[in-house]
């Protein structure tokens, strides 16, 4: 089932600045997207529009089965889940706890109903030993899985990962990307769509879309669109480690089977 | 002349229940004309470290040498040559971004030099000189700084710093939040900057960037220096101690090299010198 068709989407913040040119796509339930492209590809715009922050823009969007407009907007806006890229200015409550219940104080959950919700979406973040903390000293990973924490809470159909993991240290970066793959596992029905620079998480995504000027230029599986690596490099985005790599040999002459498919596999071709 | 850090030691809210150590003792000396990458985990003291470095922060004990200035304990003596030590000392914060400020973009790279004491033409003309380095036309001078793209907003903000020339550039983690091809518009300019002779400290996560362009590197941790050597030298040893990753380029070439591929590891920069080298040793067997 689709939980979001896009259909010839377009959005201009004014006469000149067209951002958005005649964007179609789908989301299957339970997937895990990326959407890639440089910066000022309209990523974040297509993002806004999908949250309902945009209302001004030509063509449809259809989220849950619903047309996104001003009569459905709060009861599609329930089901998504946004985590956006500074983990600072997310932040509302003076600890973690209060920060997760805040949505569910919105959400009219009765008190008794919450402690065991908050503790619930903490263990399964690892936050649990850090209800009590403010969140302003923790880390930023930390501070990311607060945020999925109080997004989770809220029961959401759909996360938009925002860029999030862009302002994270390597280590920050691992863990909030684990722990979107953890969640998968547990919540089959959860579809992700991460905007992210990362190519490396891209590569882990069930599909791939990239966005150039304002257009999808491509969507498909990893391996099918890293292999594109030419028109990867025209629109000036790099692919993943193995497909740069494997490349690179390519051109140099070296002829490598299809089926080698990963970074390990080549390492074992090549020393053979 | 090198910057020399000398038993610097720097604490944060001292006697308060906050009190924190960030430095502990600190020695180190940055050399001219190097391109030095800072690492090490979230928190472990790099940008109070370099904060140091144009007397943002003094240390609590201990000295900060940099040419003739003294950045230590005793205001007094220092507060003269602060100036100076800003014009020779150029530091561009993380997100440099959000410190944009001017009605237009030629203003906005402007005042630095305007406020080191240039007329208005000399600083305009600094300015544009500055813009043109970081890629950004005559099309941009009077612009609003808050109209252009994130990426270009960076460019901006870098070129307020380059404008007053200084000597000394410091970076605390230009790339962060850019795009691949951003990242790498943004690190070409620094190594043009530092081929131009300017001394380059930049604090990054990314061991690609320090890889392929630093000509020295010192890892942090926990307020303290836990190795200072060649980047290639780096990631032979347990770096993840510091939560740092081995390049995916290097752990591959290391794989290589340990099922009896000897590679030339000065030569391994990037993907595609790593191509050519196993190109190499492939046609030479």
């Amino acid at each position: 089932m689709n939980i979001a068709e896009i259909r010839h989407l377009s959005f201009a913040y004014n006469e000149t600045k067209s951002v958005l040119h005649d964007v179609s796509f789908s989301l299957e339930e339970g997937k895990y997207y990326c959407l890639v492209g440089h910066n000022g590809s309209g990523k974040s715009t297509l993002a806004k529009c999908l949250m309902g922050l945009q209302s001004e823009f030509e063509g449809d969007i259809i989220l849950f089965g619903l047309p996104l407009d001003r009569k459905n907007l709060f009861s599609i806006r329930s089901r998504i889940g946004i985590v956006f890229q500074n983990p600072d200015n997310q932040f509302v409550g003076s600890t973690v706890a209060d920060d997760i219940a805040f949505g569910l104080e919105n959400k009219r959950i009765p008190r008794e109903k919450m402690q065991s919700i908050i503790d619930d979406f903490a263990a399964k973040t690892g936050m649990a030993e850090y209800l009590d903390r403010e969140p302003s000293m923790l880390s930023g990973g930390q501070k990311q899985r607060v945020a999925i924490a109080g997004v989770l809470a809220m029961g959401p159909d759909l996360i938009i990962f925002d860029e999030a993991t862009s302002m994270l240290d390597p280590k920050g970066k691992k863990e909030i990307i684990d722990l979107v793959h953890q969640l998968r596992k547990e919540n089959p029905g959860l579809t992700i769509l991460s905007i992210t620079h990362d190519v490396e998480e891209a590569a882990r995504a069930d599909e791939v879309l990239v966005m150039n000027k304002g257009s999808i230029l491509m969507q498909g599986k990893p391996e099918e669109v890293f292999s594109r690596i030419d028109d990867l490099k025209a629109i000036h985005l790099s692919a993943p480690f193995f497909y740069e790599l494997r490349a690179a040999l390519i051109e140099r002459g070296l002829k490598i089977p299809e089926d080698i498919k990963t970074a390990e596999q080549l390492e074992e071709y090549l020393c053979r | 002349m090198p910057i020399n850090l000398q038993d610097v030691t720097y604490v944060y809210n001292p006697k308060t229940p906050m009190e924190k150590k960030a430095l502990k003792g600190v020695n180190l000396e940055i050399k001219e004309g190097s391109f030095t990458a800072l690492v090490g985990r979230t928190g472990c003291g790099k940008s109070t470290l370099i904060q140091h470095l144009n007397a943002l922060l003094s240390p609590t004990e201990g000295a900060v040498v940099i040419d003739s200035f003294h950045n230590d304990s005793n205001k007094k003596r220092r507060d003269k040559k602060t100036k100076d030590l800003r014009k020779n000392v150029g530091l561009v914060f993380q997100f440099p971004e959000y410190q944009l400020f001017e009605e237009t973009i030629e203003k906005d790279v402007a005042f630095g030099p305007k406020n080191f004491g240039d007329t208005k033409e000399e600083a305009l003309e600094k300015a544009h000189r500055a813009l043109e380095s970081v890629g950004l036309d005559e099309s941009f001078y009077t612009r609003s700084p808050f109209e252009i793209s994130g990426g270009e907003k960076r460019r901006v903000a870098i070129a307020g710093i380059l404008a007053i020339k200084p000597k000394y550039l410091v970076v605390d983690e230009p790339t962060a939040g850019l795009d691949p091809s951003g990242a790498k518009d943004i690190m070409d300019l620094f190594k043009k900057v530092h081929e131009q002779g300017t001394t380059v400290i930049l604090v990054t996560h990314d061991m690609d960037i320090v890889l392929s362009y630093c000509t020295d590197v010192i890892v942090l941790d926990h307020g303290k220096v836990a190795l200072a050597c060649k980047p290639q030298d780096l990631f032979g040893t347990e770096v993840e101690q510091y939560s740092l990753q081995t390049p995916q380029l290097y752990s591959f070439a290391s794989k290589l090299e340990s099922r009896g591929m000897a590679l030339d590891h000065d030569a391994v920069k990037d993907v595609a010198s790593l191509a050519d080298e196993i190109i190499k040793r492939r046609n030479s067997r």
